[in-house]
C-alpha cells in the first residue's frame, strides 16, 4: 500500500512539471508566476505573428517529415538485412546501426559539423536531414525488428514458392504484416527529428534555425512566456501523433 | 505411391518474365549495403577524421592534447564536476526507480501497469529541450518549489536551485528515469516470485524476502541500469547547459566551446575521444554484466 503511494506520488512529480508549463503559456503577464495572475492569448498571438518562431516552426516540420522518410527507409532495409539474409558480421552491422543510440551526442554533433562543412551542407535542410536521420535510424531499426521477428516467416516462404518475387512478397506479404510497427517508427523519427537540438546547433546556421534551435537561442536570452506557448504546442504535438499512432494501431488489430 | 503422385505434380510458375527480372539475386544486398554505406559514410566516417583530430596535428603525431585533457586545471575540474554530476544523479535516479520498476512487477491488474509503464514512457517522447525549460520555470527564485516551502515557512529566503549543481541533478534525474526503469523491469521480470514466496512460506517475513531474495536478484538490473544512466549522464549538453552555472560546467559543454568559442579542434578532439573511450567501455561492462538490458538488447 505505502509502495503504491509512494510511485503515485513520484509519478505525480515525473508528469507535472510537464504541464506547468501550459497555464503558464495563458499568462497574461511576462513574468513566469504560477499560477498566473490572469489569462491571455497573447503569447500566442506572439507565436504566430513571429516569422522567426513560424519559419522555424516551418522548417522543423520539413525536416522531420523528410528525416521521417529517409530514417524509416533505411531502418527498414537494415532490419530486413539482419532478419532475412545471411552474412558473416551480422552482430557488428547491428552495433553499427544501433551505437548512435548511444555515442554522446555532442561527439555526433562535432564530427557531422566537420565533415558536413567540408561539403557545404551546414546551414542546409539536407544537411539537417541527414544528420538527424543518423540519430533516427536506430529507432527504427530496433521497432521494425521486433516486429519482424513476430511474424510468421512460412507467409514469405508460401509466396515465394507460388511464384512471387522477394521484392513482391515484401510489398505484399512482409510489409502489410509489419505495417504498425513501420509506422510507429516513422513517428518515432519525425519527433526525434522535430525535437532534435545538439547537433542542429551545429549544423543548423543563421538561414536553417529550426523550432528547438529558436527555443534554445531564445532560452538563453531572452525568456518570455512565447517559450511556454512554443512548448505547449509541442506537447499537444507530441501527444496528437501518439493518439493517432494508438488510434491506428488498435484500428488494425480489430481488422 | 501417394508420395510419387504428389512429386509429379509441378508447381505452377505464375512469375511473368517481368517479375523474374526485378528478381536479381544480387538485389537483396543493397538491403545490406544501403544502410551500411549510408551510416558508414555519414557518421563513423565524420567521427574518424573528427578523433584523428586528437592525436594528429600539423606537426605529426602527438599525445599533448590527451596529455592535456588529464592535466590542465580546468578541464580536469570539468571532468571531476562531470563524473560527481553522473554520480549524483545515478543514486537519485536508482533510488526513485526502484520502487516504481517493483511495483511494476508485482502489480496485478495489467490495465495499471499499461497505465504506470506509459505515464513512465510519455516523458521520454516529450521534447528534451521542453522538459529542461519548464524546470528553470519551476526552480527559480520566485518559482513553484521556493514559492511552496516559503509559504509552508520551512524557508524564509529563497534557497538557489538553478544554475548550480541541484538544478542540473533534478532536470538530468528527472530526464533520465525512464532508462533506469525500463533497466529495471527487464531484469525484475525474470525473477521468479515463487523464490519469494518459498522464502515467505519458510517464515521470512515480507521485508526479509525482500531484501534477502527479492533484492540480490535484481542486482544485476541495478547494475545495468546504473550503468546505462551513468553514460547517458555524462555526455548530456542540454541540460546541464540550461541549468547548470558557470561553475559546474559539464564535459559536453566544454567540448561545444571549445569548437564554437576557442575554434580548438584539436582539444575538442581529444575531450571527445575520452568521453567516447569511457562511454564503450561502460557500456561493454554494462552488456557483460546483465544481458537483459532493453537499451542493449533493442527491446525498448
Amino acid at each position: 500500500m505505502w509502495l503504491r503511494i509512494y510511485v503515485v506520488l513520484i509519478l505525480f512529480i515525473i508528469i507535472a512539471p510537464i504541464l506547468v508549463l501550459i497555464p503558464l503559456s495563458f499568462s497574461s503577464q511576462i513574468t513566469f508566476t504560477f499560477p498566473p495572475p490572469g489569462y491571455s492569448v497573447k503569447w500566442y498571438e506572439a507565436f504566430f505573428d513571429n516569422s522567426q518562431w513560424m519559419d522555424g516552426l516551418w522548417r522543423s516540420v520539413i525536416t522531420a517529415l523528410l528525416t521521417a522518410i529517409v530514417a524509416t527507409v533505411i531502418g527498414t532495409m537494415a532490419s530486413l538485412a539482419v532478419h532475412r539474409l545471411k552474412f558473416p558480421g551480422k552482430k557488428i552491422f547491428t552495433n553499427l546501426i544501433v551505437a548512435p543510440m548511444v555515442i554522446p551526442v555532442i561527439v555526433v554533433g562535432i564530427a557531422m559539423y566537420h565533415t558536413f562543412s567540408m561539403y557545404k551542407l551546414t546551414n542546409t535542410i539536407p544537411g539537417l536531414v541527414l544528420a538527424h536521420s543518423i540519430l533516427a535510424l536506430p529507432i527504427v531499426f530496433v521497432t521494425v525488428s521486433a516486429s519482424l521477428k513476430g511474424i510468421d516467416r512460412n507467409l514469405e516462404l508460401a509466396a515465394l514458392s507460388l511464384g512471387s518475387t522477394p521484392i513482391g512478397v515484401f510489398f505484399k506479404i512482409t510489409l502489410p504484416l509489419i505495417r504498425s510497427a513501420v509506422i510507429a517508427s516513422a513517428l518515432f523519427a519525425f519527433i526525434t527529428s522535430l525535437d532534435e537540438v545538439v547537433v542542429s546547433i551545429f549544423i543548423a546556421g543563421a538561414q536553417t534555425k529550426t523550432l528547438p534551435i529558436v527555443m534554445w537561442e531564445n532560452m538563453r536570452t531572452q525568456v518570455d512566456p512565447t517559450i511556454a506557448a512554443a512548448s505547449t504546442l509541442l506537447i499537444i504535438g507530441t501527444v496528437v501523433l501518439f493518439a493517432f499512432q494508438g488510434f491506428t494501431r488498435s484500428k488494425q488489430k480489430t481488422m | 505411391m501417394t508420395t510419387k503422385l504428389k512429386t509429379e505434380v509441378p508447381v505452377p510458375s505464375l512469375a511473368p518474365p517481368l517479375h523474374r527480372l526485378v528478381g536479381i539475386p544480387g538485389l537483396k544486398w543493397l538491403l545490406l549495403l544501403i544502410p551500411l554505406a549510408y551510416t558508414v559514410l555519414l557518421l563513423y566516417y565524420s567521427m574518424i577524421s573528427v578523433l584523428k583530430l586528437s592525436v594528429y596535428d600539423e606537426n605529426g603525431f602527438t599525445l599533448e592534447y590527451i596529455r592535456q585533457v588529464f592535466t590542465e586545471p580546468l578541464y580536469l575540474k570539468v571532468l571531476g564536476v562531470t563524473l560527481k554530476t553522473a554520480c549524483i544523479v545515478t543514486v537519485a535516479t536508482l533510488l526513485i526507480s526502484y520502487p516504481i520498476a517493483y511495483l511494476l512487477v508485482v502489480m496485478e491488474s495489467q490495465r495499471w501497469k499499461k497505465v504506470v509503464m506509459s505515464l513512465v514512457m510519455i516523458t521520454l517522447w516529450i521534447s528534451l529541450l521542453v522538459r529542461t525549460f519548464t524546470w528553470t520555470v519551476i526552480l527559480q527564485d520566485q518559482g513553484v518549489i521556493n514559492k511552496m516551502l516559503i509559504s509552508l515557512g520551512l524557508i524564509s529566503e529563497p534557497i538557489k536551485l538553478l544554475y548550480n549543481t541541484t538544478g542540473v541533478v533534478i532536470g538530468m534525474t528527472h530526464i533520465l528515469i525512464p532508462y533506469m526503469v525500463l533497466s529495471l523491469y527487464a531484469v525484475m521480470e525474470g525473477i521468479d516470485h515463487r523464490l519469494v514466496q518459498a522464502a515467505q512460506g519458510m517464515g521470512a517475513r515480507p521485508w526479509q524476502a525482500f531484501i534477502q531474495v527479492f533484492f540480490p536478484l535484481s542486482l544485476p538490473g541495478v547494475l545495468s541500469g546504473s550503468l546505462i544512466v551513468f553514460v547517458l549522464g555524462l555526455g548530456y549538453f542540454i541540460t546541464p547547459a540550461l541549468l547548470g552555472g558557470q561553475g559546474n560546467m559539464m564535459i559536453s559543454k566544454l567540448i561545444q566551446e571549445n569548437i564554437q568559442t576557442t575554434l580548438n579542434w584539436s582539444m575538442a578532439s581529444a575531450i571527445s575521444l575520452v568521453l567516447l573511450l569511457a562511454t564503450f567501455l561502460l557500456l561493454g561492462l554494462a552488456a557483460w554484466v546483465s544481458r537483459l538490458s532493453p537499451l542493449l538488447k533493442g527491446e525498448k
